[in-house]
């Protein structure tokens, strides 16, 4: 177990109104496990992932950390969050930096990270020359460099066409198998969360509530087209009734 | 889909930074030439220029530095909540109201003439670089703190390049006021060796006067055109998305 949440909640409060978003909130993530998020709109997903990963500090319940610290994370965006005015080299560069590895290493480990993403000839393009799948593939090099023991995804594949998609969750997924890092992923797509994880946590809407904790029964690779997958989605949309 | 990265460099090519740079000394080849005209030596009317120039330098400097650092210090949380309906009636003060006691107490020197600019510098930049740094997206700051981006380094990577437009911004319309405020302060606290001090000279010449505003306006637009504008228009591509 590398990240325990108990009784976790968490309530808005916007001009003395109330707005409960996450109600009781109890899991267990396991290391190396690809753990995924699923539920509707509203349902508090981000805000969940925001409170795993300590961006979200304000909420009540107990959340613990095994042998890992916010050092350890990395966070990929649903909308890159690269910051303009540094170029990809530097984008990726920034936690690395962060942590005061010398300049010939954060050099070395930042092609590396741009060579496995296929950027090597992107590293001094700006990020508004880019299309939204690189953006997103400098994001996910941004959140390996710094070798993570735990990297949050927050619909990584939702801003990008759905042929980009299907290729960058390919990729995430050889990232996956060769690291076996924690991934921990939010996502509203059913098909989604079956192609990629080891468990799936089904959430609820307003407030958000786990309704189950599934445990992914198929095989990988996973055939995306099997009887056994649509199956699983007939089941899951049944949980949270769509 | 890859765009040429040509359109991020403040100037297209070595001409035209070579062309730039004739062009910002073409204001004081115009002074030289007004020098012999008006038969000053060339020496008097450029020590005014210059004691004017470097009085402003001085100014725009300490200026920036201040409203830089008010700015990042107050552009968010409680004390912005305070600070800012504060620094909107003060920067509205009338400081020419408080010049006569400025002079009581500091003398009829540079140091008074340059409190004055910083003063009208100091609260567009402080302004601007406020309202730059209000863009900053939730998704920066969580990436950030992810990235671990603390203290001085949190300044130089991401405050710093963030606030570039507002301080460009605020530096132009902060300029823009100074030389105004420059001419005014110096004609009335009665410096010698500046440009308040040659057309105060020169009050009952016309000619000269206008051959003087006309070198100054020259000045002005050779600065801001050639200098901060293009600055500008680079600050923002930057931080396009």
């Amino acid at each position: 177990m590398i990240i325990s949440l108990k009784n976790i909640s968490k309530t808005f409060v916007e001009d003395d109104k109330k707005l409960t978003v996450l109600e009781d909130i109890n899991l267990e993530i396991n290391e190396g496990e690809f753990f995924i998020i699923l539920g509707p709109s509203g349902s508090g997903k981000s805000t969940l992932l925001r409170i795993m990963s300590g961006l979200e500090k304000d909420f009540s319940g107990k959340l613990n950390y095994d042998s890992v610290t916010q050092e350890n994370f990395s966070f990929v965006f649903q909308q890159f969050a690269l910051l303009p005015y540094l170029t990809v080299f530097q984008n990726v560069e920034l936690g690395l930096l962060a942590r005061g590895v010398p300049k010939s290493h954060r050099h070395e480990k930042v092609m590396a990270e741009l060579q496995k993403l296929g950027l090597e000839k992107f590293g001094k393009s700006f990020p508004k020359e880019l299309s939204g799948g690189m953006k997103q593939r400098v994001g996910i090099a941004r959140a390996l460099v710094t070798n993570p023991k735990i990297i949050f995804m927050d619909e990584p594949f939702s801003a990008l066409d759905s042929f980009t998609a299907e290729i960058l969750r390919k990729e995430v997924l050889d990232i996956w198998n060769m690291s076996k890092t924690t991934i921990i992923m939010v996502t509203h797509l059913v098909s989604e969360a079956l192609e990629l994880s080891d468990r799936i946590a089904v959430l609820t809407s307003r407030p958000g509530k786990i309704e189950a904790v599934l445990q992914n029964p198929l095989s990988r690779p996973r055939q995306l087209r099997s009887e056994g997958f649509f199956k699983m989605e007939d089941k899951i949309k049944e949980l949270i009734k769509i | 889909m890859v765009h040429s990265r040509k359109n991020l460099k403040i100037y297209q090519s070595r001409v035209h930074l070579l062309v730039t740079f004739l062009f910002l000394s073409l204001p004081f080849a115009f002074f030289l030439i007004l020098s012999q005209f008006i038969h000053l030596p060339a020496t008097t009317l450029f020590a005014d220029i210059f004691g004017s120039l470097y009085r402003m330098i001085i100014a725009y400097i300490i200026a920036a530095i201040l409203g830089w650092i008010f700015a990042v210090l107050l552009f968010r949380g409680q004390r912005s909540a305070v600070a800012l309906p504060l620094f909107d009636v003060l920067q509205s003060f009338p400081t020419f109201a408080a010049l006569p006691l400025t002079v009581y107490f500091l003398g009829a020197n540079s140091a008074t003439i340059i409190l004055f600019l910083i003063v009208t510098i100091i609260w567009p930049i402080f302004f601007s670089v406020i309202s730059s740094l209000k863009l900053i997206q939730k998704d920066w700051e969580e990436e950030v703190e992810i990235a671990g981006l603390k203290g001085w380094k949190y300044l130089v990577y991401f405050l710093w390049p963030i606030s570039i437009p507002g301080l460009i911004t605020g530096t132009i319309i902060g300029l823009g006021d100074a030389w105004e405020a420059m001419i005014a302060t110096e004609i009335i606290v009665g410096i010698k060796s500046s440009l308040g001090n040659f057309f105060d000279s020169y009050s009952k010449n016309p000619t000269i006067t206008a051959f003087g505003i006309l070198g100054f306006l020259l000045l002005i637009f050779s600065v801001n055109k050639l200098l901060w504008l293009p600055l500008l228009e680079y600050s923002h591509r930057r931080m396009e998305e």
